[in-house]
């Protein structure tokens, strides 16, 4: 999986607006259009007819450099200018110029939207307006043809910097040089810092968690735009880098009556994995309620025996009227999930238990309603009771080794695993702490 | 003034009679009856005061003048019940519920009859069999075996009389004429020469109610029970002989419960609904003696279906 910078564009000036200065201080254009091998450009441009108050025909008017990048190696820099007395462009000799990002040219991952700061008053003399557009987008590609399915996960970790809130902003404004780099010679500001806690941060659509992840899914041959935005800051700069989330291996079956309509199981794990992941709560307040994030990536495999195998090929494991055959095709290790028309089980003094999943504790098998096991919260929600957790806001049994209490409100809406449908899409941090230590063994007899 | 009085009193009187007549007539509908006997309830006499159950206060007041000696309930949990009668209650609802005295079963019987869809009184045979003895036996047994007779009824009414099997077994806790039927229901002609009501698939009806009885007598919580339980499994027994091992296996585990769990059971403190309820059979199987030797039947008699 790569993750790299795709594209950057800039559009920077900068002009002061006093007269005399020096030619060291010329107004200023920097553009540039840089993308991931191919060609790209980066033109500067120093405007000095407001530097001179008597300018000679020889003193140059306007200078810049050009550069021309091709899709890799070395490119070259040209140096131009024009002089009061002529207003042909005199080149320089082409000099060889790295491709950026370079030690020379380096290129911000940034993201500015048309920020402009005018009549910017410094302690010289001169006064200033500085305007800056810059988009850098970074990409996720995944190029893995014999990945066992449709798409891969990984967990983006995104920081970022507030560059538009410096208060220094117009005193370096004035006194940095005009410079051949992207930066332009605009001020090098120290960056604020953003408090991706309590920022929105939003990559590939979802929110990042307080500590700043994002679960992103991408085709197993193909790429998708990762880049950042920050939700009311109009310049900053920013940095992804990646992690694995745990990966859970689970094997299907399906029993041979059920003939169309099969769910893809592993579509609704992988909406399972987004909902587990999601943490849209922000930083919360650590409790019970709180929402947290967990990182987890399921391959649902078909197992080898695709359909069930005798005896669970007989009605009695299709349509499950007793506790008996319910049990005994949940621990069958012919396969994880296995897929059933109906479960409706008379229990005494209550009306007929009829589940949409059934799991138990510490046990990896899971018994699924064909026509529930398309739902991302059914499965993710059975999954967490075979990593051991009750219902939110009950207590365990005390008849398994991996149970835990699993406190909380039993009638919040929000939670994964309230007792009853629909489920949730949040997790507490009890939930996350078993789905996390929870290694559930690959069925595939 | 006398005469004024007396013809004031006269028409109180009168009014009382016409109204008391009223309320007789609400008869045909159980719920509005019930309502109107609680709020009755304030205004019993002297002299009218019915018995007081022992365990939980119900009271009975016979209706004042009637030739019929009436008896009427206003329990408040008895009033709930027939404002509701169609409302299975949960094991802890109906343990919760006020013991029933002879009268008050019969009264709750009467109720019954006059209710001819059986799906509406779906709460009153669980009461019934839970809280009443021999006149709940022979009303349930025959509401199971002769009510509906020549009647074919909808499957949603078929499963009211098939909970009605298993819930026998409450009864057959302490009524050993209830137990007796259960014992005769694991004979599959039994049913066939008692089929209460038409089906259109009969055979999987007396399936059904035999899966029905077995757990009807693992809910009776009689020691005796295990033993015949496990006679089920000999490969000649009807039970074996229609493939109810399931329901057989499930049935030694919700006796294991109640005999083991005895009043947890039956109050609806373990057992409960159905995820727990696997929890603790999962929990039977694996880690109990007898759950893991029912285990290992089951297995076994499921691995030769591949042979």
């Amino acid at each position: 999986m790569l993750l790299y910078l795709s594209s950057y564009q800039l559009n920077a000036s900068r002009d002061f607006i006093t007269v005399p200065r020096s030619p060291a201080l010329p107004d200023a254009i920097v553009t540039m259009n840089w993308s991931y091998n191919q060609a790209s450009t980066m033109d500067v441009t120093g405007d000095m007819s407001e530097c001179y108050e008597n300018p000679q025909p020889e003193d140059a008017k306007s200078e810049g450099t050009e550069y021309r990048w091709p899709g890799s190696g070395s490119g070259t820099s040209q140096y131009w200018k024009i002089t009061f007395g002529n207003p042909a462009k005199q080149y320089g000799s082409p000099e060889q110029s790295d491709r950026p990002p370079s030690q020379q040219i380096d290129i911000p991952w940034e993201r500015c939207s048309n920020l402009s700061r005018t009549n910017s008053t410094t302690n010289s003399s001169f006064y200033g307006s500085f305007s800056r557009s810059a988009l850098a987008t970074v990409h996720l590609k995944s190029d893995a043809p014999t990945w066992p399915k449709p798409k891969r996960s990984v967990v983006l970790s995104c920081s970022a910097s507030d560059m538009s809130g410096d208060p220094d902003l117009p005193t370096l404004l004035s006194v940095t040089a005009f410079s051949s780099g992207s930066r332009m010679g605009e001020p090098n500001t120290s960056p604020g810092g953003i408090d991706i806690a309590r920022t929105n941060i939003v990559v590939d659509g979802r929110r990042a968690s307080p500590g700043g992840d994002v679960l992103v899914q991408v085709d197993k041959v193909g790429e998708k735009d990762v880049t950042p935005t920050v939700k009311n800051v109009t310049w900053f700069r920013y940095s992804l880098s990646k992690a694995e989330p745990k990966p859970v291996l689970l094997t299907w079956s399906y029993h041979p009556a059920i003939s169309n309509n099969l769910p893809d199981l592993q579509a609704a794990f992988d909406a399972g994995a987004r909902l587990l992941a999601s943490d849209d709560d922000g930083q919360g307040d650590g409790g019970v309620s709180d929402d947290v994030s967990c990182y987890l990536e399921f391959f649902i495999l078909k197992a080898r025996k695709a359909t069930f195998p005798s005896p669970y090929n007989a009605t009695n494991y299709n349509t499950i009227t007793d506790l008996a055959y319910l049990e005994q095709l949940r621990t069958a290790r012919f396969a994880n999930l296995k897929l059933v028309t109906l479960i409706s089980i008379p229990i005494p003094g209550w009306p007929n238990w009829e589940p949409l999943g059934y799991g138990q504790p510490c046990s990896p098998g899971i018994v699924l309603l064909v026509s529930a096991a398309g739902q991302a919260g059914v499965v993710v929600h059975e999954y967490g009771h075979t990593s051991g957790l009750p219902h939110r806001g009950e207590t365990r049994s005390g008849l398994f080794d991996c149970e835990v209490d699993n406190p909380g409100n039993p009638a919040d809406p929000t939670a994964l695993m309230r007792a009853t449908a629909p489920a949730g899409p949040e997790i507490n941090g009890t939930e996350w702490a078993r789905l996390i230590a929870w290694n559930p063994e690959t069925w595939n007899d | 003034m006398k005469k004024a009085a007396i013809s004031v009193l006269f028409c109180v009187a009168s009014l009382f009679v016409l109204w008391f007549f009223y309320t007789l007539t609400l008869r045909e509908f159980p719920a509005h009856y019930s309502t109107r006997l609680s709020e009755r309830g304030a205004r019993r006499d002297n002299g009218t005061r019915g018995e007081t159950s022992g365990t939980s206060g119900t009271e009975l007041a016979r209706s004042p003048g009637t030739a019929r000696q009436k008896r009427t309930i206003v329990q408040p949990a008895v009033a709930d019940l027939l404002r509701e009668p169609w409302r299975r209650l949960t094991l802890a609802e109906l343990a919760s519920f006020p013991s029933l005295s002879p009268a008050e079963e019969k009264e709750l019987i009467e109720h019954c009859r006059e209710i001819s869809n059986p799906t509406n009184a779906s709460g009153l045979f669980s009461v019934l069999a839970y809280h009443g003895n021999d006149a709940a036996f022979e009303f349930l047994s025959d509401t199971l075996t002769n009510r509906f007779r020549d009647q074919r009824l909808s499957a949603e009414q078929e499963a009211v009389l098939i909970h009605v099997v298993a819930d026998m077994g409450l009864l057959a806790r302490r009524n050993d004429r209830a137990f007796l039927f259960l014992r005769q229901g694991l004979n599959s002609e039994f049913w066939r020469g008692n089929l209460g009501w038409l089906s259109h698939d009969p055979e999987g009806l007396i399936r059904t109610l035999m899966a029905m009885t077995l757990r009807g007598v693992a809910a009776s919580g009689r020691p005796e029970a295990a033993s015949i339980l496990v006679e089920q499994r000999k490969p000649d027994s009807d039970v074996m002989r229609l493939g109810l091992q399931g329901a057989l296996m499930d049935s030694a585990f919700w006796l294991w419960l109640a005999l083991n769990k005895g009043e947890q059971f039956y109050g609806g403190e373990v057992g409960g609904q159905g995820e727990q309820v696997m929890l603790q059979f999962s929990a039977w199987r694996q880690r109990t003696i007898e759950g893991q030797e029912w285990a290992r039947w089951f297995t076994s008699i499921e691995s030769q279906r591949e042979h």
